[in-house]
């Protein structure tokens, strides 16, 4: 590989690659040392990627930049917090699942991150307010217990129910992977 | 503690893209670069290995001829026509020439791997066959590799001329890459608006051949007397890498070593050492308390450290250290 090619596929993919770290559980500085790594080993034991497609491509790199991830786990013990490398190994992989069919869906994640927004809107204001708490002013969880009046287990359960419902909703839009036709919500509880 | 579902995890991640604001930085310019130096390390090992493997024959053949020469050998005598070739493949490659003034950061030869800025104008000469000359003020990394010679153009403008039939040459700028095989050619990068410099717009025209010119917005061939712009658009369309250049970032570990003069410290992190910089508009406490380089941060100090990336260097904006006693 020279080092135009490689100019070229990490203009490609870096930003989903650096994407698809965090969404492992890698923190923004790990996963930008670990999409850097990725690229770098990518470069030095270059596959014969001749007509691979972007897709394919993008996900050899994923792989690379997974077993990275794996890695640095290992070394650090940390980054989702477990000690069994196997269940961590299945963890990653039950999360390409989910990446690939649920998130990619054959193209860049875009229509995933659409659906997101308009189901969003169909939240209701409590519901609302907690998200923009947790994610739009990154306040911690005893400070969204205090804003909703809550216990901390209180906004952990609301937390990953909201997220439940978010994402049974962008399925819906987006329709689900099985085939299967479902009803678009206008408003979610 | 459990490991997270991948479907809550997914819906948690896109959350944090579409409230928080988090966008993949544009980490292509230290990719490129980390790749050039390992390309040129083994390089050198290349040269290291055929020096050596030059050496080692010179010394069987020394101790060949002499054992020819011997009055108890017997035999055959080794003909020079059939010693081995000792040099190594890649020996007679030109190494990056630059005539006229140029700065640069950091200490050594200029060579791959470094970013020189002109002095009033400048040639750098690559591979035998391209040769680039630097309007003065004209920013430009040298990235390339034997006959794939590849010039990183941050800001300025250059004029390139390449010969056919060598190898291929780039000019990559933050968005664009513009490649050719033989011709003549100029680059111009500059600030779309002088109100902010760090929108900027790279131009191409054609002198003489054919190149091709591509970037998130797509690609466009060229050929003699065409004139090409980047759309303004493609730094839309990429507006993360602009703006997550200049987002703060941040690393916590212990300190591993200070240099007191140079206003730098290493960070002894898990995946590998880092050094940032401190300068004047750097915030520095100790234990919570305004403190500053000398008395806060010493080796095997915990520090958290906010900073920005400015080309090579890591720029603290605020270093929290915490005292070992703490």
């Amino acid at each position: 590989m020279t080092l135009t090619e490689l100019d070229s596929i990490v203009r490609e993919h870096q930003g989903e690659l650096y994407r698809y770290l965090r969404y492992l559980g890698a923190d923004g500085p790990t996963a930008e040392d670990l999409t850097q790594e990725a690229f770098l080993a990518a470069y030095e034991h270059p596959a014969d990627t001749v007509g691979w497609d972007s897709g394919r491509r993008a996900a050899w790199l994923r792989g690379i930049g997974r077993n990275k991830w794996l890695a640095h786990c290992r070394r650090t013990r940390s980054e989702p917090a477990t000690t069994d490398a196997q269940a961590l190994a299945q963890y990653a992989q039950d999360a390409e699942v989910v990446w690939t069919r649920d998130f990619l869906r054959g193209g860049d994640g875009f229509n995933y991150l659409e659906a997101l927004r308009k189901c969003l809107e169909l939240l209701p204001e409590q519901r609302r307010q907690a998200v923009r708490l947790r994610y739009e002013q990154n306040k911690s969880r005893e400070e969204m217990a205090a804003a909703l009046q809550l216990s901390d287990d209180g906004v952990k359960s609301l937390l990953r129910r909201i997220r439940a419902v978010l994402g049974d909703c962008v399925l819906r839009r987006l329709g689900r992977t099985d085939g299967s036709l479902q009803e678009v919500p206008d408003a979610i509880a | 503690m459990p490991l997270p579902d991948p479907n809550d995890q997914l819906i948690d991640r896109m959350l944090t893209e579409i409230l928080g604001g988090e966008r993949p930085p544009d980490l292509s310019g230290w990719i490129l670069r980390r790749a050039s130096e390992q390309a040129g390390r083994r390089h050198l090992h290349w040269w290291i290995g055929g020096i050596a493997a030059a050496l080692l024959l010179a010394a069987a053949g020394t101790w060949i001829i002499r054992a020819n020469l011997a009055p108890w050998r017997v035999g055959p005598q080794l003909s020079k026509t059939t010693m081995p070739g000792t040099q190594p493949a890649e020996i007679g490659y030109p190494e990056p020439e630059i005539t006229g003034t140029v700065a640069a950061a950091g200490s050594g030869a200029i060579g791959r791997g470094r970013v020189v800025i002109a002095i009033g104008q400048a040639k750098l000469a690559l591979g035998g066959y391209a040769r680039v000359t630097m309007t003065s003020g004209s920013e430009v990394g040298i990235e390339g590799t034997p006959r794939d010679e590849v010039v990183y153009l941050k800001t300025g403008e250059i004029v390139s001329e390449v010969e056919s039939g060598h190898g291929t040459f780039s000019v990559r700028t933050d968005d664009a890459l513009v490649r050719v095989t033989g011709t003549r050619f100029r680059v111009t990068v500059r600030p779309i608006d002088r109100g902010d410099p760090m929108k900027k717009q790279t131009f191409v025209k054609v002198l003489a051949g054919t190149v091709l010119v591509s970037g998130a917005w797509g690609s466009q061939a060229l050929t003699t007397g065409m004139e090409f712009r980047t759309p303004a658009a493609a730094t839309q369309a990429a507006p993360q890498m602009l703006a997550d250049k200049e987002a703060p970032q941040s690393k916590s570990g212990k300190i591993k070593s200070v240099d007191a003069k140079a206003k730098t410290f290493v960070l002894d992190l898990a995946a590998r050492p880092l050094t940032f910089t401190v300068n004047d508009k750097t915030v520095i406490t100790l234990d919570g308390k305004e403190s500053t380089f000398e008395a806060a941060i010493k080796a095997e100090m915990k520090a958290a450290v906010s900073y920005t990336r400015s080309g090579d260097d890591r720029i603290a904006t605020k270093v929290e250290v915490t005292s070992a006693k703490k």
